[in-house]
């Protein structure tokens, strides 16, 4: 009389171990997935402020328009396309007339998410960074 | 003493100077001249030797020697095409300067290139007035005039028409600096 | 059972725990990430708002001046004297200010030691104790922060500090972290002399620059471009004729720049004093704070230390010399009593525009030695001055006096360069004969004009020109200044210096009664003459001097006769 009983139990224990690690998986998988990409976002967006915080004040140490836009990209170069950061380039710039002023520059950072969601796949990041042009000397 | 009263007390004492050197003459006093209101020869010496000592207290005092001769050391050579007199006058203290006259019958303009090739050619630098500028002070064709140096001379030559004889005077100022 | 029925589950427990933990954990990271973004924002933007303050602090706080003021023509960034004037005195023009009261007590002191300072020496009190008056001023408001507070603002503001919240910004916090500080101790002002100390920095004869007060770049290494240039030290007392004057410290082409704190606090007046009473700060703190409404924020501080990045030329630059040539005489003297001079007859005037000229003297009766009258005979007159520039006027023949000639010099190159604001352009003697020597000044002296101004329109180069010229090319302020006289007193620098000049020629005199005229010794010469007076100025009211060029000719006439 008990033995059907304890085959019952017997058969339901052995595979609930299973089932609930399963189970389990598609709860903390996805977590820590999204909390990888959360990590990488978080720290994608702070390398773009430093970029863009680099490139303005390189950008504003310099005297002309043109020797500031160059400075800007020479130092952006210093950052390296990997296979999670694809591009980073000055998204916009503006330096003022006649170096009178600040200068404003707007970075543009794409981000290729390590475990990509289903309509999720990167992020695009934008940052700003305004700087007093300090290469002008006083100006006359 | 205001500088009217000097100049008549200074004429006077002229005038009465004279007049006690001829006082105190004895030759004129004591000895018939030789000819009407002349002395003798000898005393007509001593009167010149006078005279010329007085002559060259001026010149000790002033500090200049004034001759007719240009001496044959001068900077810069001696115009000597149709000259009709030299004068030159020099200082005798300080640095030294000297200025060179000549008068002749050539015409200023040939005068002055003369001179012109000459301090060239001695290695002087020297500059002209243009004529322009002497168009401006109503000199053209009357006056030329340059400015020459040379280590540390400097020249500073005119040559000026005579309207009379159409001839020319030229005046060489030169200077030493030490 | 009460075992099996605990394993039964586990997992689904431990999982359920472990994903909460690794929420919580997650969640954790995330505000720590975003506590430490917010923190970089909001450092980044005090950053830029205290670069900003350091770069405003140079132009936007002022001290009003006067268009009268004698610190009126240092009221500019610009080295061009002819520029438009704002009537302002920032921090980027301080040392302008300090450094023109300095000329002045320069001018001063060795006017005074020549023993012609006149009341320039008052004026030099004034002008020291006027830039004090201004720096004072400056100082005060540059250490009042609520005066930087909109600088910082302006661009703080501008940065985003998003990871704090949305809408947040980066604002001032008033307080404590709103200092300054006298950095740079020593090290070069953005004043800068002329040539080196080899050449007495060009300044005037006779006076040196106290030891300890210039220094050449402080940089290391040592930029490209200011090669052995001397400057200002600042913050350093420089004492002239018992005054002090400053300068703040501005190193070469640096600019403003963001410092460490602990440099910062070192140089802080409250730290280490300095005998100056008021400094006038180079360097400020700036304390920001990153607020989400209703919440508290990251807050951050800046230390900046500020730099014109603009240098000038010790000067005056609204100043100007002047120049006047005495009508030229010719003077006529006679040996009635050798060898005593007199002179008889009125004085004859020649001039630029008539000279040569042939001029004869009026008879003097009794003018020579047995002589009843002796009368010069007709000389060519002014051979020396025909055609010439203004600086043969004053330098050329006669020029024997040469260590005096050599001082007229000194003095007027000395000026010369207390004109130029432009860093690197020293005015050399032969500039300055260059410029006297020019057609305009011989042109002017033909067109009868005697009054000239030696001056530069555009800090740059020098001119020399009538005043009507000079007023119409300098006309934003020379009309206002052309006017007044130096402050010093006048002194003859070249005494009579003289050489023959003209032909000597012969004359016969009216001797006496039985007398005759000495052969050979009855002679006419001509000497020229040249004095040359020096009278300085402090440039305390624009004029830093003025030389007076007296040209005169003498014919001497001996008359001797003997008697007969």
């Amino acid at each position: 009389m008990t033995k059907p009983i304890r085959t019952i139990k017997k058969r339901g224990n052995r595979g609930s171990g299973l089932m609930e690690s399963v189970m389990a998986a598609i709860i903390l998988v996805p977590i820590a997935l999204a909390l990888l990409d959360l990590t990488v976002m978080v720290i994608a967006n702070s390398m773009n402020d430093t970029a863009a915080k680099n490139a303005a004040r390189a950008a504003a140490n310099q005297s002309t328009g043109e020797a500031a836009h160059a400075a800007a990209e020479l130092t952006l170069k210093t950052f390296q396309a990997s296979t999670l950061v694809k591009s980073l380039k000055i998204n916009d710039f503006d330096y003022p007339a006649g170096g009178k002023g600040s200068i404003s520059l707007t970075t543009v950072m794409e981000v290729k998410l390590p475990v990509p969601f289903p309509g999720f796949a990167g992020y695009t990041f934008t940052a700003k960074d305004v700087e007093p042009v300090v290469g002008t000397k006083v100006e006359e | 003493m205001n500088f009217r009263a000097f100049l008549v007390l200074s004429a006077a004492a002229s005038v009465s100077l004279g007049l006690a050197g001829l006082a105190s003459n004895a030759a004129f006093a004591q000895n018939p001249p030789t000819q009407p209101g002349q002395s003798d020869p000898a005393t007509r010496e001593r009167n010149l030797q006078a005279a010329k000592s007085k002559y060259l207290s001026i010149m000790s005092t002033e500090r200049v020697n004034i001759t007719e001769r240009i001496p044959i050391n001068f900077p810069l050579p001696a115009y000597n095409s149709n000259v009709t007199r030299t004068s030159f006058i020099n200082t005798t203290k300080g640095s030294p300067t000297a200025t060179a006259g000549i008068i002749t019958k050539d015409a200023p303009e040939a005068v002055f290139k003369w001179y012109q090739e000459k301090l060239r050619n001695a290695g002087w630098s020297s500059m002209a007035a243009s004529p322009k500028l002497m168009e401006k002070l109503g000199k053209l064709g009357k006056v030329y005039m340059l400015d020459a140096t040379k280590d540390t001379q400097a020249v500073k030559l005119s040559c000026t028409l005579d309207p009379a004889t159409q001839g020319t005077t030229v005046s060489i100022t030169w200077v030493k600096n030490r | 059972m009460k075992t099996k029925r605990d394993k039964r589950g586990s997992v689904t427990a431990f999982s359920a725990v472990l994903a909460l933990a690794l929420l919580v954990l997650g969640i954790g990271f995330l505000f720590i990430v975003l506590y430490m973004g917010a923190q970089r924002e909001t450092k980044n933007a005090t950053d830029a708002g205290a670069l900003n303050v350091g770069k405003k602090a140079l132009t936007d706080i002022s001290v009003p001046v006067m268009p009268t003021d004698v610190f009126a023509d240092c009221a500019s960034d610009s080295i061009d004297n002819n520029a438009l004037r704002d009537n302002k005195i920032t921090l980027g023009r301080i040392n302008r200010v300090w450094s023109k009261a300095m000329l002045i007590a320069i001018n001063a002191e060795a006017a005074g030691a020549d023993g012609q300072a006149g009341s320039g020496s008052g004026n030099a009190s004034q002008a020291v104790s006027g830039a004090e008056e201004i720096s004072n001023s400056l100082a005060a408001k540059l250490k009042t922060p609520s005066n930087l507070h909109g600088f910082f603002n302006e661009l703080s503001q501008q940065n985003s500090v998003r990871m704090i919240g949305v809408g947040s910004s980066t604002q001032v916090l008033p307080g404590a972290g709103w200092q300054t500080s006298l950095m740079d101790r020593e090290a070069e002002s953005n004043i800068e002399l002329t040539g080196s100390p080899s050449d007495n920095f060009y300044l005037p004869p006779g006076y040196s620059l106290p030891a300890g007060a210039s220094t050449q770049c402080t940089r290391s290494p040592k930029p490209d471009g200011v090669g052995n240039k001397y400057f200002l030290k600042g913050y350093v007392p420089i004492q002239i004729g018992g005054k002090t004057i400053w300068q703040v410290p501005f190193k070469w082409d640096n600019k403003p720049i963001l410092v460490a704190s602990s440099k910062f606090d070192a140089e802080k007046a409250t730290t280490k004093a300095l005998e100056w009473s008021n400094p006038v700060p180079n360097a400020f703190s700036a304390e920001g704070q990153a607020l989400k409404a209703g919440a508290p924020g990251e807050k951050a501080t800046s230390w900046v230390l500020s730099n014109p990045r603009k240098p000038f030329k010790l000067s005056a630059p609204h100043s100007f010399l002047k120049i006047k040539v005495d009508q030229p005489k010719c003077h006529w003297y006679f040996y009635p009593i050798p060898p005593i001079k007199v002179e008889f007859g009125a004085a004859q005037n020649y001039d630029f525009n008539s000279s040569p000229t042939g001029m004869t003297g009026t008879t003097m009766p009794g003018g020579g030695v047995l002589c009843s009258s002796v009368t010069p005979p007709s000389q060519m007159i002014g051979l020396d001055i025909a055609g010439r520039s203004l600086d043969e006027v004053i330098f050329s023949l006669p020029n024997l006096h040469t260590s005096e000639t050599k001082k007229v010099e000194d003095q007027m190159v000395s000026r010369a360069n207390q004109m130029i604001s432009k860093p690197g352009v020293v005015i050399t003697p032969a500039k300055l004969h260059s410029c006297l020597g020019s057609a305009v000044t011989r042109l002017a002296l033909i067109a009868g004009e005697k009054n000239f101004y030696l001056f530069s329109k555009d800090g740059e180069t020098l001119e020399c020109l009538p005043k009507i010229a000079a007023d119409a090319l300098a006309f934003t302020w020379m009309p206002l200044i052309s006017g007044k006289d130096a402050d010093g007193t006048e002194k003859k620098i070249i005494d009579d210096d003289y050489m023959p000049g003209g032909f000597p020629l012969p004359h016969a005199p009216v001797p006496l009664p039985f007398c005759s005229p000495t052969p050979l010794v009855n002679v006419s010469w001509v000497l020229w003459d040249k004095d040359v007076y020096w009278k300085p100025g402090t440039g305390y009211n624009g004029s830093l001097g003025e030389i007076r060029v007296k040209r005169w000719s003498e014919v001497h006439t001996v008359g001797v006769c003997n008697p007969l």
